[in-house]
């Protein structure tokens, strides 16, 4: 069972397979709870599309230690105040068309498996939804998912030379997309989770 | 003209809307959130709180906003900032967000001018106002709707009664999330209007579309074949 700190920056409910997952626990808190959270005890931090990123900007120090201790972080949206060093801003891709929308899955790798190019590009057969942009990537990252013709990098996952893994979504938060491309709701999220917990999946990342 | 401050929540859509081209111009302050409490709003004419901004944060800084709003000030509440929780005298009914009701063609979401005299319809119309629904106001009688659902339920209304000369404009509509987020290009069209309202510029606001014109996502486009 991996432990997860969820940190939301809504009044409104977490979203329901933090409940239903019971493989894992997942601990809910306000964003500026993370002050004074004991990341070490977590998993992953979840960061959503509504974080105060100016707030995490002033916790990067933290979060930066976090990720050095072997610490996971789980970053949904654009980046506006990078707040990590291998952030830099959110850059959106010009929109023509269909093609521009398409998701296109770059790596085989289990964080992803099972979920098709379809999957991530339509909601009720309309594109655009999974990510209209990019968050550029460090070097090294590996590149999960991509956008348009070009295959601009909207997903990427980044395995720190000093520890820690970082992995980001440039759109709304992918959990979403994760339950509604699941017939049951939750084996994609159960196998997402797993993978930061050190489950099943966790041999393949390790290479 | 008018000086504007607005609330920054840190969010990427609170930057796009309020830090970066075109509507960063309308902005004369910008102020954090975490920082309000230090701030002079009395400093200002008019102070805008941007859709989404954390309710939970928001409440306990209500009695500041309040009181610029009772000192003189036009408050301006944007939507799903839950204003019923820290406004007096808002009450508000959420509604499922039908985020799909343009599938259908020729669909009509409802949304509707409510009063076409009134100066804001210089600079938006029905059409900039049309995206989808959060919620509905029940209004006082100090409360005027000036834009409403087909069945004549509030989504923006203005109450220059309560607190003369001092005014709040409150709507359930959420175009800084939209437009912050590069989707759905009728939220840039209505801030490029509403804000142009806001600061007392003239009706027209062409060169502020035109600036946005990386911000045109139609999902009418985006559709499978």
């Amino acid at each position: 069972m991996g432990r997860f700190l969820f940190l939301t920056n809504t009044p409104s409910k977490p979203p329901g397979f933090l409940s239903a997952l019971r493989d894992h626990r997942f601990d809910v808190a306000q964003q500026y709870a993370l002050d004074r959270a004991e990341l070490p005890r977590y998993d992953a931090v979840l960061l959503t599309m509504h974080s105060d990123q100016r707030h995490l900007a002033e916790q990067s120090n933290r979060l930066d230690a976090y990720l050095n201790s072997g610490g996971a972080i789980i970053f949904n949206g654009h980046v506006a105040h990078p707040f990590l060093p291998e952030l830099t801003p959110y850059v959106p891709a010009g929109q023509r068309g269909l093609e521009s929308l398409r998701i296109h899955r770059e790596a085989g790798h289990p964080l992803f498996a099972g979920l098709t190019d379809d999957h991530l590009t339509f909601q009720r057969g309309v594109a655009g939804f999974y990510s209209r942009g990019m968050n550029p990537p460090p070097a090294g990252a590996l590149v999960l998912n991509s956008l348009g013709p070009e295959r601009w990098p909207v997903d990427w996952l980044l395995e720190r030379p000093g520890g820690g893994q970082l992995l980001v979504h440039a759109g709304n938060d992918l959990f979403s997309f994760l339950v509604s491309a699941d017939p049951d709701g939750l084996s994609n999220v159960r196998r997402f989770f797993d993978y930061f917990s050190g489950g099943a999946d966790a041999d393949a990342r390790r290479h | 003209m008018p000086t504007l401050a607005a609330i920054d929540g840190g969010t990427y859509y609170h930057n796009r809307t309020l830090n970066e081209a075109p509507f960063a111009r309308y902005f004369d302050e910008r102020i954090y959130v975490r920082d309000l409490p230090f701030a002079r709003l009395e400093d200002f004419d008019a102070v805008f709180v941007p859709c989404r901004l954390n309710a939970h944060l928001i409440a306990p800084l209500a009695p500041q906003l309040i009181a610029f709003w009772r000192g003189g000030g036009t408050l301006v509440a944007m939507g799903e900032t839950f204003q019923d929780g820290w406004l007096p005298d808002v009450r508000m009914t959420a509604v499922e967000t039908n985020f799909w009701w343009w599938l259908e063609e020729g669909a009509d979401l409802g949304v509707r001018l409510a009063d076409r005299e009134h100066d804001l319809f210089r600079y938006i119309d029905q059409g900039a106002a049309t995206w989808h629904l959060h919620g509905w106001f029940t209004l006082t009688e100090n409360q005027t709707s000036l834009i409403e659902t087909r069945e004549g339920r509030c989504l923006l209304f203005e109450d220059r009664e309560s607190h003369a000369p001092g005014r709040l404009i409150a709507t359930t509509l959420d175009p800084c999330y939209h437009h912050g987020s590069h989707f759905m290009p009728a939220t840039t069209r209505f801030l490029s209007g509403f804000l142009s309202w806001l600061k007392g510029h003239s009706p027209g606001g062409g060169e502020c579309l035109a600036d946005a014109s990386d911000n045109r996502v139609d999902t009418r486009e985006a559709r499978k074949m």
